[in-house]
């Protein structure tokens, strides 16, 4: 793409203005025209985005103990855990909803927002939000929305971002549940509603809650457990393939629940290391291959004991959580614990995902 | 000019004044089109080598900046060593006003030297990432192709984008 400039060349001048940050991107769009349709280009936030991931943050949602336990999204430099602002603070005004349980992915967030039942996208570095269509069709008359499940990635194939929106509901007029699944495509700002052939296979499973999912490579997968007659729990790893909009029932290597976690290689891993009253986890980690096998990646120290684990921190540490809340580093070799300085009102109240700043468009044109 | 020897073999680069600079063959495989001519011609070793598009300072400075890295490499990869590293790059930067910083990117493209042209754009990156939009167009010279009532309406679209930006001294 030609750019008008004094004698440097065009090639060159991408080259530098792909490391800036957004918000200087945004501002430099009045430099001239030929700059504006630079950067409005699909490729070059693309281009911009790997380079951005290079510079990400982690980002944690707690109530803040230091600071009166008041909701944060908080971000910290990846690479040197230095804390860098809160997201909360920018949310769309129109959210109602104090503590919300997202979906983030290539710095854009999927927020249900529970008290209108809307859905907003919303990237905090544009500033930019879209609120979501309602999407009732299929939906009896009367019912009571019992449960709401969300799924939330990009298709690398069409370029798209997809948000996938399970609900479970009760029909006060039959007197039956009934589970509504519905995918909406960035593209065409539309939502699609399955058909029940395409669902029924695993309408009797229970889609565990969000806390556990994950999208990696243009799929997303979320837990699912079965009530078998024995009265135990059967779990699976439900997969929706953004691209052919499609589920798939995986096999799980652990008996228990496990934590979905992306790699930073791009395959999808189960940790089982949460803590659960009766059952004995194995602190193994798996991960999912390309031939749809579970192999298993390693072992952490057994007589571990820590509430929660959250992914690894460049390769030999681990993030854990402990009994009173904390967010700590666990080095694998040298079996050692270093603080970050966060500290949750509670355990079980934080949750950690990784931010990058994002380009890409969301608001209507 | 002297013979090269079985230790420390000797290569010439000659700038575009004619100036001539005789480095160490380690530090001359750095560039990346003196590496790749050197593949090609694996007997030249003798005559200076002409590089017709980095002048004196340029090439004075870049032969300085890999004789550094080298010797950062050869000590080990602690990120101790690599701050150092980071804090010789800061330094260098710093002493290159907008011009010069302009000329040694010119240079290191044409010499092929990723590491170096990936760290200068950088610099420049950070340079103007606070600036505004007028001093943007200076330091690059891009014309403003845009009429007021445009140029207008996209900035109040943006409006965010504007605040905290450093004022215009320079």
């Amino acid at each position: 793409m030609a750019m008008r400039n004094g004698d440097w060349p065009a090639d060159m001048l991408t080259e530098i203005v792909l490391k800036l940050p957004v918000k200087s991107i945004i501002r430099f769009k009045c430099v001239s025209k030929t700059w504006c349709d630079l950067f409005k280009n699909p490729s070059f936030a693309s281009q911009h985005l790997s380079l951005s991931k290079k510079n990400n943050y982690l980002l944690v949602d707690y109530h803040d103990s230091n600071n009166e336990d008041k909701v944060v999204m908080h971000l910290f430099v990846y690479q040197t855990l230095v804390s860098y602002h809160d997201l909360h603070q920018q949310l769309p005004n129109h959210f109602t909803d104090m503590h919300i349980s997202f979906c983030v992915y290539n710095g854009l967030f999927c927020l249900p927002d529970r008290i209108t039942s809307r859905i907003t996208l919303w990237n905090p570095a544009t500033r930019e939000f879209r609120i979501l269509p309602e999407c009732n069709q299929n939906i009896p008359p009367k019912v009571e929305n019992c449960r709401h499940i969300l799924g939330f990635g990009l298709d690398p194939l069409s370029d798209d971002y997809k948000v996938i929106y399970i609900r479970t509901y009760v029909d006060r007029e039959k007197k039956r549940r009934g589970r509504h699944h519905a995918i909406y495509r960035m593209s065409t700002d539309a939502w699609r509603v399955l058909e029940e052939d395409d669902v029924r296979f695993f309408k009797d499973l229970h889609i565990c809650p969000n806390y556990s999912n994950a999208c990696v490579n243009g799929v997303y997968y979320w837990q699912v457990s079965k009530l078998l007659h024995s009265g135990l729990l059967d779990y699976k790893v439900l997969a929706f393939h953004l691209g052919t909009e499609v589920f798939q029932l995986i096999q799980s290597p652990l008996s228990g629940h496990g934590k979905l976690l992306p790699l930073q290689d791009d395959r999808i891993s189960i940790w089982d290391t949460e803590r659960i009253e009766r059952s004995e986890r194995s602190n193994e980690i798996w991960v999912l291959n390309d031939e749809g096998h579970w192999t298993k990646l390693l072992k952490i120290d057994p007589l571990l004991k820590v509430e929660r684990m959250f992914g690894f921190w460049k390769n030999s540490k681990v993030f854990v959580e402990s009994e009173s809340g904390q967010l700590l580093l666990y080095d694998l070799d040298s079996k050692e614990f270093s603080d970050v300085g966060i500290k949750a009102s509670e355990a079980g109240d934080l949750d950690v995902y990784t931010y990058e700043e994002s380009l890409v468009a969301i608001g209507r044109e | 000019m002297s013979a090269a020897t079985a230790k420390t073999k000797k290569i010439v680069l000659r700038a575009d004044d004619n100036h001539e600079f005789e480095v160490d063959e380690a530090i001359a495989m750095e560039f990346g089109t003196v590496r790749t001519f050197f593949e090609d011609n694996p007997d030249a070793t003798e005559e200076p080598i002409p590089l017709l598009n980095v002048s004196s300072k340029c090439l004075s400075t870049i032969i300085e900046y890999c004789k550094s890295h080298l010797a950062f490499r050869a000590r080990d990869s602690s990120s101790s060593v690599e701050d150092e590293a980071k804090a010789y790059d800061v330094e260098l930067v710093k002493a290159l006003d907008n011009e010069s910083l302009k000329e040694m990117i010119l240079a290191a493209n044409y010499l092929n030297m990723k590491d170096l042209l990936d760290m200068l754009n950088q610099a420049v990156a950070d340079r103007i990432k606070n600036k505004s939009v007028e001093y943007v167009r200076r330091f690059f010279g891009i014309e403003n192709d845009y009429s007021p009532e445009e140029e207008a309406e996209v900035r109040a679209q943006n409006e965010w984008a504007f605040e905290g930006v450093d004022p215009d001294d320079d």
